[in-house]
């Protein structure tokens, strides 16, 4: 009878035991994450208002953008398959980053009139706090996940287009323009 | 059929090419992306129409630290040659390498030049300026 009784109270305080495990090792998951997440804001914050305190945001943030996708690219790897268009372009290269697990495609609308291409950006954005430090700040809001398109058109069109953040409203959707410089 | 914008830029280039010593010209959007060059093909244009607005913008801002107003013109002299970057409207920047021993006076007067040219095609006002030649043409051949 003792074992029976005593049976279940061992596998509950294992179970509870395990359960706990578990809990913390998520708890420090999120912290982890929650880190990494605030460090990548700062970061991207960091290029963008350095970039507008010396007079060069547009550059700074584009190439160091576009930088770090050839690196990505070259140690996984990747090529981006030549398109017709810019919005081919656009659309290619971003279910490439949905593959890959950087963003989801469903959350990017995309619309061509006259040349341009215009993305309405939506979903939980992982660059969020960033852009409205920018926009608290004063400085001019550049979109992380816009600036992926002036890559997309390098390398799928071999035209770099310029991207402008038309509409900022992170709680709804924002408005990227993604055209030529003329 | 009409000249393209691209094509109008292209031939102001080399308009500027045609003067004696220039190297390379390229018409360059404020916010680094090229918009027509003629530098030849060993450049990378891409980089160096970054680095010219990057440039731009880094000297405008040392000016407005120091109240001096805006930026006319930058003049950086290399070894073997100079560069000469001015603005062309608020939109695009024309920038000139040219060898050092050209007729700087001869460069900067055609580079302002041909830099307005460029500002009316930006900024879209060679469109009247076409019409209005247009129109002086049609008059002359009925007088």
């Amino acid at each position: 009878m003792d074992g029976k009784i005593k049976k279940p109270r061992d596998s509950k305080h294992v179970s509870n035991k395990k359960n706990k495990k578990k809990v913390t090792k998520m708890k420090e998951r999120e912290v982890k994450g929650g880190a990494l997440a605030r460090a990548l804001n700062a970061w991207v914050y960091a290029i963008a208002k350095t970039g507008y305190l010396h007079g060069i945001q547009d550059v700074l943030f584009r190439e160091t953008e576009n930088e770090s996708a050839y690196i990505y690219f070259r140690m996984r790897n990747l090529k981006v398959p030549k398109s017709k268009n810019a919005l081919e372009a656009c659309k290619t290269y971003i279910s490439l980053l949905d593959k890959e697990g950087f963003l989801r495609k469903e959350d990017f609308k995309f619309q061509e009139k006259n040349g341009k291409v215009y993305v309405t950006i939506g979903g939980k954005c992982p660059y969020k706090m960033a852009c409205e430090m920018m926009y608290r700040d004063g400085i001019p809001v550049v979109c992380a996940r816009a600036a992926s398109f002036s890559v997309a058109t390098d390398l799928g069109l071999g035209k770099m287009y310029g991207t402008v953040v038309e509409k900022f409203k992170p709680d709804e959707k924002c408005k990227v323009v993604v055209e030529l410089p003329l | 059929m009409s000249e393209t914008k691209i094509e109008k830029l292209q031939r102001y280039l080399h308009g500027i090419q045609n003067m004696g010593g220039v190297e390379g010209s390229a018409v360059v959007a404020r916010n680094g992306l090229i918009i027509a060059s003629s530098f030849p093909k060993n450049i990378d244009e891409r980089r160096f129409a970054a680095m010219s607005a990057a440039m731009m913008g880094t000297i405008e801002t040392a000016a407005s630290l120091l109240k001096n107003g805006g930026v006319k013109k930058i003049f950086a002299e290399t070894e073997y040659a100079t560069i000469v970057a001015t603005g062309a409207g608020p939109k695009a920047l024309l920038v000139v390498s040219a060898s050092k021993d050209s007729n700087m006076g001869m460069l900067l007067l055609t580079i302002e030049e041909y830099a307005q040219k460029i500002k009316d095609v930006v900024d879209g006002n060679d469109e009247i300026e076409d019409k209005d030649v247009k129109k002086t043409e049609s008059k002359e051949s009925k007088v």
